[in-house]
Order: C-alpha cells, then sequence, then structure tokens
C-alpha cells in the first residue's frame, strides 16, 4: 500500500521538475539584448545599446542603459540611481521606493515613469527662524522639523516630500543582476515590468497600457 | 443596461479625466492676471500721485479701463481683451502662451515636450527662469554664469540635477534636440505664435553679449547643431546619441558644469567626451528686458541689447494702445521672478503642484474681497514692499527683477516659507502671500517707470 507520506514525496518531486521546466523555459537573452512587450507590441533590441556607470556627486552610483534604434524608431533609456555598496549585488528595484526611471520614444507613442514621491534631503538646507524672547527679536538656524521624519510621517504631514502628482498611477519594476568580475561591474542582467500611460497627442493623458516580460542582457561601457 | 450604464460612465470618466488634465497645466494663469490686475487697483486707490497720474496716462492710451483699444490676444483662448485691465491681464500670461521656441527631437518636434500621462510643457517657458544658485541640491559649486550675470534654466545647472525628477526626465527625454535660432526664416515651424512681428524672440537678446545667435541654422527648421552653440544639446544624460556625455568639470570639482568644447564624439569609444554643449536658455530678466527696452520703449526700431534714448524720444506722445501691450508683457516676468521654482531652476520639486495651490487661492479671488483665503493680497504691505526696495523706478528694469528674484531665493530659507521641499497647506499659503504681494510690488513700479522713461524722453 502506497503511503501517504510517499505520495507527498513525489508530489514535491513532481513540483520540483516543473518548476525547474518551467525556469529553463525562461531562457536568459543574449549578451547585448532588450526586449519586451509594450501593450501588444513586442520589441527586442539587438547590439544598439549602451550601458555605463557613473559615480554620483554624492558618492552614490547611476546605471544607464540606453538605445537609439533607427529601424525601429525607439529610444529607450532606463536609469537606476543606487548605493555604491549596493551596485555589485542583485537589487529588487521599483519607481515606489527607489530612484529609478524609464523614458520610451516611439512613432507609437511615448512614456516616462519616474518616483512619485521622493524625499526631500534634510541636509541641504538650513531655516532661518525669528524667536522673541523678552522683548528681544533673534534670529537662529535650525534644520528642518522634518528631519528625522520617517517616511509615512513625512507623507502625512507634506514635509520634506516631493511630489510628482502625475506619476501616481504609473509604475516600474526591476530585477537588476550585475555580473561582477574583479570587483567591478562588467555585465547588467535583469528582467522589468511595469504600468504606464503612452500616447501621441499634446495635452492627452493617454492609455493605460503595460509593459511585460521585459529582459536585458547589456555590457558596461569601461 | 448595466453594461450601458458602465459604458456611460467611462465616457464621462474620461472626458472629466481630459478637461482635468488640460486645465492642469495652464500654469499659474489667474494668479498672474489677478496681480496684474491688483497693480492697477492699488495704483489708483493706494499709490502716490504719481502713481495715479501713470494709471490715468495708461487709461488714456489704451482707450479706457475696461473697454477700447486695440486689444491683446494671449493666445490662451481668451481672445483678444480690452482696455487697460483687460490688456494687463492678457499680457500678464501671454508669454506662456508664445510658441517661439522650436525644437527638433529626434522623434518629434514642435513648441512644447508633451508627454502622455506626466503633461505638457511649453519651451517658451523655459526662458522664464533666472538660475541664482550655488549649489545644487549635493552641495556641489554650480557654475551658472556661463553666458549671463545670472543664466537661465539648464538642466545641468538645475536645482534638480542629482535627483530622479522631472528635470532630468524632460532632459532625458529631449536630449539630443536642436532648437531653431532663425525662426523668422524657419519654413517648417507651423504654428510659430511670436508677439515679435517677424523677428526672433527672446532667445539670445543679451546671452553670450550679442543679440546674434552663436552658430549657423540648418535645414528648413534652422537649427543650431554646431558646437559651442548653445541650443544644441538639451541634456549630457548618457544615450547613444550626439550628446551623451558628462561634459567637462570644474578643476576640483566632480560636477560636471562647463560647456563641452572637446573634440571627441561618443561614437570614438569613450563615452565621457563629446563635442556638445548643453543648452542654456536666456534668464527671465533678460527676456523682461528685450520686451521692454526693444519694443516698449523703441517701438522695435533697433535690436541692440541696450535702451537706445534716441528711439525712444517721441513716443511718450506717439505710443499707441498696441505699444502698452509690451509693457503688460513684461509683468509676465515679475510674476515668475516671485516663484521660488523659477529662481531655484527646476521644473520639478512640487513645482506645478504649488502654482496650481496659487490658482485655486489667490487665482480664484475676488478683487477687494476679505476671503482669507483667497485674497493674499494686502495693499499695506504692498507699498511697505515697494518703498523697500533698494531698487526703485530709476533703476535699470533688470536690477528691479534681479533684486525681486535675490528675494525670493532668499525666502526659501525662512521657517515654513520652503515650497520646494514641503506641500502642506500652511508653507505653501506663506509662501504664496509673500509671494503675491511682492509680485504687485514690482508690477506697480514696472508700471510707473515704464510711463516715467517715455516722459524722460518725450
Amino acid at each position: 500500500m502506497i503511503s501517504i507520506k510517499y505520495i507527498f514525496k513525489t508530489f514535491l518531486c513532481v513540483l520540483a521538475l516543473f518548476v525547474f521546466m518551467v525556469s529553463a523555459g525562461a531562457e536568459e537573452p543574449a549578451p547585448g539584448t532588450i526586449s519586451m512587450t509594450l501593450g501588444d507590441s513586442a520589441y527586442t533590441f539587438n547590439n544598439n545599446m549602451v550601458s555605463c556607470i557613473e559615480t554620483l556627486d554624492n558618492g552614490n552610483k547611476r546605471i544607464t542603459i540606453g538605445l537609439s534604434d533607427r529601424e525601429q524608431k525607439v529610444e529607450l533609456m532606463i536609469t537606476i540611481d543606487c548605493s555604491a555598496k549596493a551596485i555589485t549585488g542583485e537589487q529588487h528595484l521599483n519607481t515606489t521606493y527607489n530612484n529609478i526611471m524609464i523614458m520610451f520614444k516611439s512613432s507609437k507613442g511615448n512614456f516616462v515613469v519616474i518616483p512619485p514621491v521622493r524625499m526631500a534631503k534634510s541636509e541641504s538646507i538650513n531655516y532661518i527662524e525669528k524667536n522673541s524672547r523678552k522683548g528681544k527679536r533673534k534670529f537662529r538656524k535650525r534644520k528642518a522639523r522634518w528631519h528625522g521624519m520617517r517616511r509615512g510621517e513625512r507623507l502625512a504631514s507634506g514635509k520634506g516630500i516631493i511630489r510628482h502628482g502625475q506619476m501616481k498611477d504609473k509604475t516600474f519594476s526591476m530585477v537588476l543582476v550585475p555580473v561582477v568580475e574583479n570587483g567591478s561591474v562588467t555585465e547588467l542582467k535583469g528582467t522589468f515590468s511595469g504600468l504606464v500611460r503612452a500616447g501621441k497627442n499634446n495635452f492627452q493623458r493617454g492609455q493605460y497600457i503595460n509593459i511585460k516580460n521585459g529582459k536585458f542582457h547589456v555590457e558596461v561601457a569601461r | 443596461m448595466k453594461g450601458i450604464i458602465k459604458n456611460i460612465s467611462s465616457f464621462v470618466l474620461v472626458c472629466t479625466l481630459c478637461l482635468f488634465s488640460a486645465n492642469l497645466y495652464a500654469f499659474w494663469d489667474n494668479a498672474h492676471k489677478n496681480s496684474a490686475e491688483d497693480a492697477i487697483s492699488y495704483m489708483e486707490t493706494e499709490g502716490s500721485n504719481q502713481q495715479r497720474w501713470v494709471v490715468d496716462y495708461l487709461k488714456a492710451k489704451t482707450g479706457g479701463r475696461d473697454s477700447g483699444g486695440t486689444g491683446l490676444n494671449p493666445n490662451n483662448g481668451d481672445g483678444t481683451q480690452y482696455g487697460l485691465i483687460g490688456i494687463a491681464r492678457a499680457g500678464a500670461v501671454a508669454p506662456d502662451y508664445c510658441q517661439d521656441l522650436f525644437w527638433d527631437d529626434t522623434t518629434s518636434w514642435g513648441w512644447d515636450v508633451s508627454i502622455p500621462g506626466y503633461g505638457s510643457t511649453n519651451f517658451s517657458s523655459f526662458t522664464h527662469f533666472m538660475n541664482l544658485l550655488k549649489t545644487n541640491d549635493d552641495g556641489k559649486t554650480l557654475k551658472t554664469n556661463v553666458y549671463n550675470d545670472y543664466d537661465g534654466w539648464s538642466y545641468n545647472g538645475s536645482f534638480g540635477c542629482p535627483g530622479m525628477g522631472i528635470d532630468y526626465a524632460i532632459a532625458s527625454y529631449m536630449n539630443n534636440a536642436w532648437m531653431t535660432i532663425d525662426l523668422a526664416n524657419c519654413s517648417d515651424c507651423s504654428g510659430k505664435y511670436s508677439f515679435i512681428p517677424d523677428g526672433n524672440p527672446a532667445v539670445d537678446y543679451k546671452q553670450n553679449g550679442s543679440t546674434t545667435v552663436l552658430g549657423s541654422a540648418h535645414s528648413s527648421k534652422k537649427v543650431g547643431s554646431d558646437d559651442k552653440t548653445n541650443y544644441n544639446c538639451f541634456s549630457d544624460c548618457v544615450t547613444p546619441n550626439n550628446c551623451p556625455d558628462t561634459g567637462s568639470k570644474i578643476s576640483g570639482n566632480s560636477v560636471p558644469q562647463i560647456p563641452n568644447t572637446g573634440t571627441e564624439s561618443f561614437w570614438s569609444g569613450d563615452w565621457s567626451k563629446s563635442n556638445q554643449d548643453w543648452v542654456i536658455f536666456e534668464p527671465l530678466d533678460n527676456a523682461a528686458t528685450f520686451y521692454y527696452n526693444e519694443w516698449f520703449l523703441e517701438g522695435g526700431t533697433s535690436r541692440s541689447s541696450s535702451l537706445d534714448t534716441g528711439a525712444v524720444s517721441g513716443r511718450y506722445y506717439s505710443a499707441s494702445s498696441s505699444d502698452i501691450n509690451y509693457l503688460t508683457l513684461v509683468m509676465h516676468y515679475a510674476g515668475d521672478a516671485n516663484t521660488q521654482h523659477h529662481i531655484w531652476v527646476t521644473s520639478g520639486y512640487n513645482h506645478s503642484d504649488y502654482e496650481e495651490w496659487i490658482d485655486n487661492a489667490y487665482g480664484g479671488r475676488t478683487l477687494g474681497g476679505d476671503n482669507s483665503g483667497k485674497n493674499l493680497e494686502d495693499y499695506s504691505t504692498i507699498k511697505g514692499y515697494i518703498n523697500s526696495r533698494s531698487n526703485q523706478v530709476d533703476a535699470g528694469l533688470d536690477d528691479i527683477i534681479t533684486e525681486n528674484g535675490f528675494l525670493t531665493y532668499l525666502s526659501r530659507y525662512r521657517s515654513g516659507y520652503d515650497t520646494l521641499s514641503n506641500t502642506d497647506g500652511t508653507t505653501r499659503k506663506n509662501t504664496a502671500t509673500y509671494a503675491v504681494n511682492h509680485a504687485i510690488a514690482t508690477i506697480v513700479m514696472l508700471y510707473e517707470k515704464g510711463v516715467l522713461d517715455l516722459r524722460e524722453n518725450r
């Protein structure tokens, strides 16, 4: 008689095999490839992109992946800001919590997605405050009162935040996997997806379009 | 039945959204208009004898207070407005509705950057900034006096430069776009709307110390694509196009600031160098001075980037109703000089939300009303602000506007007045109240100055 334990183990093996087969079916793109489905349109770009990593003033890194395809009449740019420490590891990013941007231009339509909310830098400004004591007026510099506030507090109070209201119904997410050789990032691989508004006409709010099955594998310029 | 209701509901929602989006980008139209009207009302009721006389002169020239004269069409759908109040309100918004900066982008060309779901920015508005910054958001030194004493909007000099914001998005989107530098002869620039008959707009009025645009105009769009013209590369964002680089850097500082005059191109393999410059727009004080000197005072008889008093002679008597229109255009820049975002040179950092707030508050005020949430103007405060200015009506117009710009720049440092970093109503009301009253003060001074300058050379 076949035991329940045996059936359960068999089920787990079959499940593992299924997952392996599905994963194996999601092929990694060849180097120099970016592909995605935008609405009903499928795009594949080969060997016409550039990727580079800059060091910003504050020590953070800016990763840029850009391409210009004259035949398909498309320009695409993805930019990611991250810490120098994070750049050599896998990152799961989205416009809600991270500084990433996608810009897409084509003859069929255009869109840009940037973070809908950013936290203002409290160290970048000191305010002048007037105090009156015992009939004397004194002015002093002090840090912003939202300095040290948590994200939730800032969002609720409207203090220390930078909003882009037009972005609140759009989103862009990606998984970034760097290939590291001798401590330097030499290639970038990953996936991306999102929900955007795209269209062509002035003042048109555009229609919602899904970004699906986005994949990339690019070399980093040195 | 349910399906029909759902379809109707969807249709109504779409229509509502379309309407909303069209109104969302009216800048702060109503606030501009109201400040110009409040300035005239102040001069009539609280002004000095000289200011009251100035208003009488202007009414006589424009055919009346609320009607008469040849009027002014601000190109915003309002139609031609008549009388002193009509053209004052029209002129206060008209520069936002010029179509006189034409960009040839790689995928489109036209008068604005229009990204569905993001919005639309008229390129003419990029000459409505003045960069008084010394450092950027990261605290790094900026080089901002590249072409003028104070430059206008420039991506690399903008406050939003280091971050992932609207400035970066626009710059990335436009990237290697080229601008038309000979608008008069551009045969492929349909829809041009300029208040300057058959001429270039304020672009390069005093930029580079010259009235001649740098570089040669190419193609039917007359674009400036040559190296060392400051209108051939919108940004230094890295994409494989004509201006992908980070540019040259100030010695000892990592911030790319100097227009790149290197000779290498992207495709030579080094993406960090390029032979392209990045765009630096003319500042708002230059644009205001252009309309004031060359068109209001001189009637378009010269384009010398300075005041030619000989050209002014006699215009005190001969100026027509339509000539007064040029004076009203100047008041738009007086308004913009009081918006923190226009002095901290960013299209982002809560810029459009703040201007929308002002339009709903002060923009919705009733003249002479006492709604504390909308009537932000206070004539006693305005009188105090006028008296407090170092530059009075005998100073140069650009000095008056620049001084106002500095007051706006410094206002951000007052506790409770930082609209770039805060979206709460208290901060916005504090800042808007300060801005509205200073804007009205400046407009009063400029109307008075305009008539006195004509009279001085009568």
